[in-house]
């Protein structure tokens, strides 16, 4: 059964698509799949909802309508052929609207509200004021879920810069934060800004939300701020920047007239703003007892108050605990416990417990792509397949893709079988646009961002798969435990909450720009354990994420074929001696650098070693001394490795590398990049190579490795010889067998 | 005034700033009518749709002017009342089918809605005869496809009720009420008086029946004879004609082509 959400509009800021994919997130963690679908999807965010003719649910499904102002969706809601349910996120009274346009839109939508009300199995109000409006309108099975808002994307790290700085100066600073409406009464919070200027002269007002400058309602604002001092229209602001203006404020001001929940002041309450609020529909209800309500518009009286407020810490400091509290009301575990019980009658019984554990446990492995494909995760999660396949009951769980740049189909959809592993592969919805996904990777990387962009950022990285997300959903019986590779893509970040409580994770973890996103955290910290490779790997997870779910290191097997490095100069002709890197030769993997620096070696030594580069290519190489190979076979692998002066690993971001402990196996040094920790730490561990971090220590690296090639290969040797994949074995069937113990009991 | 929240202390604050008030010279404590607010009253689809349906259904008659902006936005009022004026024979002309087919199509969900608001009567007429409350099988949510069970002849479902009386027999718990249409008082501390509250048309009751709907007030004003209604003759009018004229600027023809109103979203930021 998928949990689909329909939604009027799905555009950034917009706070009923900010519900709807807080919605999915819990509705993950509590195992259902489902889709988002919009009449309006805003550009860029297609890979997060699709267009709402495209919904076509099953009659098992529920769809859960996202309902506020008139929508031609409501009537399509009441003709879907499938459960339904009605998340109403309120409307404006009209009364605030009569003779404008707008009035008929929101009359319309109280209708279409009371028109559902027969059809829908569940109905849900973000507060308890929504849910009395709901049962108003003839709805049953009515039921409160609040929204929800992670504090910590309101903390100062999280703020703008740039905006903090523009914003400093004197106080008291009230804010005001929502769409220029006139119900929302932009003109109260002037005329108390009038007021606090008496009391100080320095006072700013700030006021953030959409406006049409041409609108009369704003120009009348405009005139009413002539003449005040302090008044700052800022418009819509980023994430980033509305938390710059809420830590830069003193006091948030809310003097609407009309709140059906009001997440600003839930926001206000995480950036540590005591709030003020005039106590309108269900204003009360949010605040709780937290921050100050009031009942009548005082303004010479609350210019007083927020004065105190702002400058008086007896008055403001257990007012901004008290809110601190409040807050705990409002976390996704409060919402998940409410949408729990709101689903309660509509979702299928979960199946009873093994009674034992089984000896040969059913293990789905999930992974982005499986088969013919070029990347270290990948083969990683190949080789513990075949290890674990005498143990386990293997079935990996993949997509139809090959290129992870594109994430085209080439691999049928449905059952395969990879070297005696079974594999189920869905097909992949989407083709990546990679330049676009680079300017995205610009925009959100090293800057605090809103859950909505991180996601943005998730989908267009893909492979969006929604038919591996579903078939984890839907046939959790048939597997006793999972296993996930890589922590980066969709297939793990959406696919892991669903079956977290029988998930093993082996994240690969590099240390890079996205393990900075907070949405990462599920990943890190909702499996039951992380299985990492190197102790560098566990170092930069602790960094990110303290609540990280149980880790261990259990590292990676080197097979040691028998390999001769003659027999690889005679089939490509290489005369000279060389350096071998094979990989995926793209710049990301700092193949670039590494080219730069073979042709500076090239120019200034004449017995300079030449370049072997083997693996799929996604740029241009060549330069004097340069040989690509493309992709080469396994066994061809093993002789260039044996026959390479030294391999070069040129990677900034690894948490383990194949590479290296393959070149050691083969009694061959490495040369790598000594930005990577964890290629610092296997030379450092081995002994059996050196690191770059410019040309000088590349050339440096070199002369050394080549003077001392065969010491330094022999202690490759044995550092290899003691990381043997029956250990690596071991550690797993542990872990998967702690999953069936702990779900047996 | 009461000022609310568990981490003050509001009396004490209150008679500080009232204090302070009362030196700077300023007026303290004046009584100020709290507006009332409350639940908003439910909207009956039906009838709404209907008058909506009959009010909108002349694609040749012009919605009131109106702009959001001010200033020059009043020109553009000018310019959309000139194009009224000039070239409404041409709208007229161009439109004249628009006009039919939303007349067939009003008329078309007037008898619908109508025959809707009988069954429903006839329904409300046989669950009093059956002991007040609707048997628990009509309470689930109504399926976009008819099941199988529904499809049956309405004579072998009742001999089906008989043969299976406690399966069939309406209990004797009560139908669920609608709640009070306040939010929870533990949840509400509002301070205001529930006198002050303007009665709901839903507080406390079961939802409005089909007759006793909650109309919105007609939006705009109608205006004189340059506008009448091209709908057939006779219709009836759901909505009273508000004798107030049209604004200044619209003079009595107003006849406009009502821009697409944008897209409403949720909050926006």
């Amino acid at each position: 059964m998928a949990i689909h959400q329909l939604i009027p509009s799905f555009v950034p800021g917009d706070a009923t698509g900010q519900a709807a994919l807080h919605l999915q997130l819990l509705l993950r963690r509590m195992g259902h799949a489902g889709a988002i679908y919009a009449d309006e999807v805003g550009a860029g965010l297609e890979g997060l909802a699709s267009p709402a003719s495209a919904l076509r649910p099953e009659p098992g499904d529920l769809v859960l309508y996202h309902h506020g102002i008139a929508s031609p969706l409501s009537s399509r809601l009441m003709h879907l052929p499938c459960r339904r349910g009605v998340v109403f996120h309120n409307i404006s009274p009209a009364r605030f609207y009569t003779g404008l346009p707008l009035e008929d839109a929101l009359v319309a939508g109280r209708a279409q509200l009371a028109a559902m009300a027969p059809f829908a199995d569940v109905a849900i109000g973000v507060s308890d004021f929504n849910a009395a409006e709901l049962r108003a309108a003839g709805y049953r099975n009515v039921h409160t879920v609040p929204l929800f808002i992670e504090p910590e994307r309101f903390s100062r790290a999280s703020a703008d810069p740039k905006m903090l700085q523009r914003l400093s100066g004197p106080g008291p600073v009230l804010l005001g934060v929502s769409r220029v409406m006139p119900h929302k009464r932009f003109e109260d919070l002037i005329t108390l800004h009038r007021e606090v200027l008496r009391l100080r002269p320095q006072a700013r007002l700030l006021m953030v939300g959409g406006y049409e400058p041409g609108s009369r309602y704003f120009r009348s604002l405009k005139r009413e701020a002539k003449g005040l001092s302090g008044v700052h229209f800022l418009g819509r602001l980023s994430h980033a920047q509305l938390v710059a203006a809420y830590r830069s404020a003193s006091v948030f001001v809310s003097m609407s007239e009309h709140e059906g929940f009001g997440v600003p002041l839930i926001e206000a309450m995480a950036a540590e703003v005591p709030v003020l609020a005039y106590a309108a529909a269900a204003v009360p209800e949010t605040l709780g007892g937290a921050g100050v309500a009031f009942d009548q518009k005082r303004f010479a009286f609350f210019a007083e108050l927020a004065v105190d407020l702002s400058e008086d810490l007896s008055l403001r400091e257990p007012v901004i605990a008290g809110q601190t509290r409040r807050l705990e009301h409002f976390s996704a575990e409060s919402a998940q416990a409410a949408l729990s019980r709101a689903l309660e009658g509509l979702l299928p019984r979960p199946a009873p417990r093994p009674r034992r554990v089984p000896k040969r446990p059913r293990v789905g492995l999930v992974v982005q792509r499986y088969g013919e494909v070029t990347g270290g995760a990948e083969k990683l999660a190949a080789q513990v397949a075949e290890h674990m396949a005498p143990h386990w009951d293997i079935t990996v769980l993949t997509t139809c893709a090959k290129n992870h740049l594109s994430w085209e189909n080439a691999f049928p959809p449905g059952p395969d079988e990879v070297d005696g592993i079974k594999v189920l592969r869905f097909p992949s919805t989407r083709v990546r646009n990679i330049r676009g996904f680079n300017g995205l990777s610009r925009q959100v990387f090293d800057k605090p961002n809103e859950r909505l962009r991180e996601e943005q950022w998730v989908a267009e990285q893909g492979p969006l798969c929604p038919g591996l997300l579903n078939h984890l959903a839907t046939t959790r019986d048939a597997y006793d435990g999972y296993l996930f590779f890589t922590y980066l893509y969709a297939p793990t970040v959406w696919g892991l909450p669903l079956v977290a409580d029988r998930a093993l994770l082996v994240p690969t973890t590099h240390d890079e720009s996205p393990i900075r996103f907070g949405l990462y955290a599920d990943v890190f910290e909702r499996p039951r354990a992380l299985l990492c490779l190197t102790p560098e790997e566990l170092t930069i997870i602790e960094k990110y994420f303290p609540d990280h779910a149980r880790t261990r290191v259990v590292g990676v097997g080197v097979d040691r074929p028998a390999a001769d490095g003659a027999r690889f100069r005679e089939k490509h002709g290489l005369r000279k001696h060389y350096l071998l890197y094979v990989g995926r030769q793209e710049p990301g993997k700092g193949v670039g650098e590494l080219l730069e620096h073979h042709h500076a070696l090239k120019e200034r030594y004449a017995d300079a070693p030449d370049l072997v580069l083997a693996g799929d290519s996604n740029m241009e190489l060549s330069g004097e001394g340069v040989r690509y190979l493309g992709r080469i076979d396994e066994q061809d692998k093993h002789d260039a490795l044996a026959g390479a002066l030294a391999v070069v690993v040129p990677s900034r971001y690894e948490s383990l590398s194949l590479l290296t402990l393959e070149a050691f196996a083969q009694g061959t040094p490495v040369l790598v990049n000594g930005r990577s920790d964890v290629l610092v730490g296997q030379v450092e561990r081995s002994g059996a190579g050196r690191t770059y971090t410019d040309l000088d220590s590349f050339i440096r690296g070199l002369r050394e490795v080549g003077d001392e090639r065969t010491p330094m290969g022999k202690k490759g040797l044995e550092y290899v010889k003691k990381q043997g994949w029956p250990q690596v074995v071991a550690a797993y069937r542990e872990e998967m067998e702690r999953i069936l113990e702990e779900n047996r009991q | 005034m009461k000022l609310l929240g568990r981490d003050i202390p509001a009396r004490e604050l209150i008679s500080r700033i009232e204090e302070r008030l009362r030196l700077r010279g300023l007026p303290t404590s004046e009584p100020v009518e709290v507006p009332a607010e409350g639940v908003e009253p439910r909207v009956e689809p039906l009838t709404f749709n209907l008058h909506a349906l009959e009010e909108n259904a002349d694609a040749t008659r012009a919605l009131p002017l109106h702009t959001h902006r001010g200033g020059a936005g009043q020109l553009v009022l000018v310019a959309k009342w000139a194009f009224r004026k000039s070239c409404q024979v041409f709208i007229n002309e161009a439109l004249g089918r628009q006009r039919v087919f939303n007349g067939h199509v009003r008329d078309s969900y007037a008898q619908l809605s109508a025959e809707v608001i009988r069954l429903r009567r006839e329904v409300e007429e046989l669950r009093a005869r059956l002991g007040g409350r609707p048997p628990e099988d009509d309470r689930r949510p109504i399926p976009a496809q008819t099941p199988a069970v529904a499809k049956t002849a309405p004579s072998e479902r009742a001999v089906e009720e008989r043969e299976a009386p406690e399966k069939a027999r309406p209990s004797a718990k009560p139908a669920p009420a609608v709640e009070p249409t306040k939010p929870p008082a533990k949840e509400a501390p509002r301070g205001k008086s529930a006198s002050h509250r303007k009665p709901t048309a839903g507080s406390g009751t079961e939802p409005l029946a089909a007759g006793e709907a909650v109309l919105p007030k007609p939006r705009h004003a109608r205006s004189g004879a340059g506008q009448q209604p091209r709908a057939r003759e006779g219709a009836p009018r759901a909505r009273p004609e508000p004798e107030s004229s049209a604004t200044p600027a619209t003079g009595n023809a107003g006849q406009r082509a009502r821009k697409p109103a944008p897209k409403q979203r949720g909050r926006r930021k």
